[in-house]
C-alpha cells in the first residue's frame, strides 16, 4: 500500500503491533550500536513467519519454542521477540549456545521436511557486516518492508530528532523547494448508479515524511513527537505562505488544507486569508487532526470560533472509527469529517459501524471517504452513507472521465 | 493554562546546541515534582492514594534558561523517560519518590518502601520498552492526545497492564469534556483537572459516562472543589486545598 510512504503509516503500523514492538526497536538500536562501535556479535534469526503454516503450530511449534528456550534462560545471549512472532537471540562470540541452538533447529525442521528447507527459517548471521540484513528482518517484522527498497537502510541511519537537529531543519526548509512534494488531489461526488466522478473539494496535502527525508535525512522525526510537531508547523507556514500570492490564489478552488492549531493563527494564514478572494470564502476548510485537537483543546476551540467568525469551514481529519467516538464531530464543532478508508474500518452490518453511522455527520455533503485505493472502499462507502469520495482510485476515474 | 516561560523570544536567540545533553545532565530529583493524592472518604481517615510524579516544566525551564512550548515539553519527555529508568532501580524508585531531602512532600508511608505512584509519560514510553519495578499498584498517566485513535491507545494500555502498570488519562477538564466523549478510551483512570465550569450541565453529562471511582480529581486549590467531588462521589484529589489534609494523613500513618 502507497501510504506505507507516509510517515503516518508507519507510525501507526508500530502503534497496531505492540507486542513486539519495543523488542523490535530495541534490536534495531543494538544494531545500530554494533555498527556504531564496531563490536562483533553474532545472531541467529528463527523465521517462524516463513514456516508452512502447518509447522507453525501444535508439537512442531513446541518443538522448535522447546530448542530455543535455552536462548531466553542464558545469561551470555539476548532475545527479541519480533511482532511477526520471529524469534532473534544475540550473542557475543564465540557463540557456543547460539550454534547448539541453530544445529538443533536445523534436525528438527530437517525431521519435519520442511518443505522450504531450514534455511531459510533459521539464519545465522554476523554484525556488524551482516547489519543490513537484520534490519531489513526487523522492517519486515514491522510491516514495513512494503515501504520500497530504499527502507532497509533506514532505521540503520537514522537518529533521534534533537533541538539542534530541528533548528537546522528549519534553516533548510526556508529554502527548500516543497513543490514535489505537495499532493493535490479532488474529494469527488459519486452517487451509486450516478456517472463520472464530479470534483467538488480539492485536498492540498504536503507528504510530510518526504519533506523530513529531504531536510532531515539522518533523523527519524518521529524520535521527538513535539520536536516533529514545531517541524510540521513550521512546513504549514511554508505552504501557507506559497498560498499566500496573487498567481497561487488565481489556481485555488474550494478546497481542504490540512494545519495545525499554530499555523491556522500565524501571520501567514493572516496574510493568505487577507488576499483570499470574496468567492472563495466560505469555501476553504481548515483540517485539524484529532491529535491536534486533544494536544489543546481550548486552543481548538479558540481556533473554531475565529475561523468561523472568517468563515473557513472546520473539518476533523480521522484516521480511525474510534476517533469519532472520543470526539463525535458535530459535538464537537467540526463541519465537515475527513475519514481515512483503511482495512481497520468496521464492517457493514456490524454494531460498530452503525455506531459509525451514527457518529458521522448526517449529512452527506460535510463527509469525505479519503486515500480509497480500491473499489471495495466506495462500496463500503455508499453503505456508510458517503458520497464525497478523495484518493488514488478517485483521482485515476476522474481523470479518465 | 498561563504558559511557565514567558521568555521565548530571548531563548530562541541562545544557540540550541545539547540542549538535550544538558537536560539529560540535570539532577533528576530536582527536576520531578511530587504530589500526593488523597483518597477522602466521608467519615474515614484520608490517606494517600498515590503520590504523583511529573517533569517539573518550571525547575527545567529555570536551569535551561526558559525553552518554551513544544521545546519544553520534548525536553520534559526526556526528564519523563528518566523517571521510569530511575524506577527500574528500587533504590532509584524509593530516591525518586521521597526526594533528596524527603520534603515537599508529606510522608504518610514509611520512607523504607514506595508508595504507590503515579507517573506522568509520553506514550512512546511504552513503544520504547516501559519497564516495570515500580511496585505494586502503579499507574501511568498519558496525556489525553495519545488516546487520539482509542483503539491504538487500548492497544498500547494492554502492553502496559501486561507488563505491571494500570493506566490513566490525564487532561480532561471541563472545556474539552462539553465535547469530549472520555468513556471511549480504555483507561483504568480518568485524571480531570477541576474548574468552576465542572459544575454546569455539559461536564456533568460527559463525567456520568464514567465511573466515579476511576476518577481522579486535580488542581483542588478550594475547599469548595472538594466539596463538589465528593458531592459527585469523587474520592480521590490532588491540589493545595489537601495540604493540611496530607500533613493530617501522615501524622497518622
Amino acid at each position: 500500500m502507497n501510504a506505507l510512504h507516509n510517515d503516518g503509516a508507519v507510525l501507526s503500523a508500530l502503534v497496531r503491533s505492540p507486542l513486539g514492538t519495543s523488542d523490535a526497536m530495541e534490536l534495531a538500536a543494538l544494531v545500530r550500536d554494533t555498527v556504531a562501535s564496531g563490536v562483533e556479535r553474532e545472531m541467529l534469526v528463527l523465521r517462524l513467519s516463513a514456516l508452512p503454516v502447518g509447522l507453525r503450530r501444535g508439537h512442531h511449534r513446541r518443538l522448535l519454542e522447546a530448542a530455543w528456550a535455552p536462548l531466553r534462560s542464558s545469561a551470555r545471549s539476548r532475545c527479541f521477540d519480533l511482532p511477526n512472532g520471529d524469534f532473534c537471540a544475540v550473542e557475543a562470540p564465540p557463540a557456543h549456545l547460539l550454534a547448539q541452538v541453530r544445529d538443533l533447529l536445523r534436525g528438527a525442521l530437517d525431521a519435519d521436511a520442511a518443505p522450504e528447507g531450514a534455511a531459510r527459517i533459521i539464519r545465522h548471521l554476523r554484525l556488524p557486516d551482516e547489519a543490513a540484513v537484520v534490519i531489513a528482518a526487523v522492517e519486515q517484522a514491522l510491516g514495513l518492508a512494503a515501504a520500497g527498497s530504499a527502507a532497509p537502510a533506514r532505521l540503520l541511519r537514522t537518529q533521534p530528532l534533537t533541538v539542534a537537529a530541528l533548528s537546522a531543519g528549519e534553516k533548510a526548509l526556508a529554502t527548500a523547494d516543497l513543490s514535489p512534494m505537495l499532493r493535490s488531489l479532488w474529494a469527488c461526488r459519486l452517487d451509486p448508479g450516478g456517472g463520472a466522478p464530479l470534483p467538488v473539494l480539492e485536498e492540498r496535502r504536503i507528504d510530510f515524511a518526504a519533506v523530513c527525508g529531504a531536510i532531515l535525512p539522518d533523523h527519524d522525526p518521529d524520535s521527538a513527537p513535539w520536536l516533529r510537531r514545531q517541524l510540521r508547523a513550521a512546513v504549514d507556514r511554508r505552504i501557507l505562505a506559497g498560498l499566500a500570492r496573487p498567481d497561487a490564489q488565481g489556481e485555488l478552488h474550494a478546497s481542504l488544507l490540512p494545519l495545525g492549531l499554530a499555523a491556522a493563527d500565524s501571520a501567514e494564514f493572516r496574510k493568505f486569508d487577507a488576499l483570499l478572494p470574496g468567492m472563495l470564502r466560505g469555501r476553504i476548510a481548515i483540517a485539524f487532526t484529532a491529535e491536534e485537537v486533544l494536544a489543546d483543546p481550548d486552543g481548538f476551540t479558540a481556533a473554531c470560533t475565529r475561523l468561523r467568525a472568517m468563515r473557513y469551514r472546520i473539518a476533523l481529519d480521522a484516521s480511525s472509527a474510534a476517533t469519532l467516538a472520543l470526539i463525535p464531530p458535530e459535538a464537537a464543532g467540526f463541519d465537515l469529517v475527513r475519514l481515512a478508508w483503511g482495512e481497520g474500518l468496521p464492517a457493514l452490518g456490524t454494531a460498530e459501524a452503525r455506531a459509525l453511522a451514527d457518529a458521522l455527520p448526517h449529512a452527506a455533503d460535510r463527509m469525505v471517504l479519503a486515500e480509497v485505493d480500491r473499489p471495495a472502499a466506495i462500496a463500503w462507502g455508499w453503505e456508510m452513507g458517503f458520497r464525497l469520495f478523495s484518493g488514488r482510485l478517485i483521482e485515476k476515474r476522474r481523470l479518465a472521465a | 493554562m498561563p504558559h511557565p516561560f514567558a521568555a521565548a523570544a530571548a531563548f530562541s536567540a541562545l544557540p540550541a546546541a545539547n540542549l538535550e545533553d544538558r537536560a539529560a545532565r540535570l539532577p533528576l530529583g530536582a527536576m520531578v515534582l511530587r504530589r500526593p493524592l488523597l483518597r477522602l472518604v466521608p467519615g474515614a481517615e484520608p490517606c494517600l492514594a498515590f503520590l504523583r510524579l511529573q517533569p517539573d516544566m518550571g525547575a527545567m525551564g529555570a536551569a535551561l534558561g526558559g525553552p518554551a512550548g513544544d521545546i519544553a515539553r520534548h525536553l520534559a519527555e526526556g526528564v519523563a523517560l528518566r523517571m521510569l529508568h530511575a524506577l527500574a532501580d528500587p533504590l532509584g524508585a524509593m530516591a525518586l519518590a521521597w526526594g533528596e531531602d524527603r520534603a515537599g512532600v508529606a510522608a504518610p508511608h514509611s520512607p523504607e518502601t514506595t508508595p504507590p505512584l503515579l507517573i506522568d509519560l509520553p506514550l512512546r514510553a511504552i513503544q520504547a520498552g516501559m519497564v516495570s519495578g515500580a511496585g505494586p499498584g502503579s499507574v501511568a498517566s498519558f496525556a489525553i492526545d495519545s488516546a487520539a485513535d482509542p483503539l491504538a491507545f487500548a492497544a498500547l494500555a494492554e502492553a502496559a497492564r501486561r507488563q505491571g502498570w494500570a493506566v490513566a488519562l490525564r487532561g480532561l477538564a471541563a472545556t474539552s469534556l462539553a465535547w469530549l466523549r472520555p468513556g471511549a478510551v480504555a483507561a483504568d483512570w480518568f485524571i480531570l483537572d477541576w474548574s468552576e465550569a465542572l459544575c454546569e450541565a455539559p461536564s456533568i453529562a460527559a463525567l456520568r459516562q464514567l465511573e466515579t471511582d476511576r476518577l481522579i480529581l486535580t488542581g483542588c486549590d478550594t475547599d469548595a472543589a472538594l466539596a463538589w467531588g465528593l458531592g459527585h462521589d469523587i474520592r480521590i484529589f490532588g491540589g493545595s486545598a489537601l495540604e493540611g489534609w496530607a500533613a493530617g494523613a501522615g501524622g497518622r500513618a
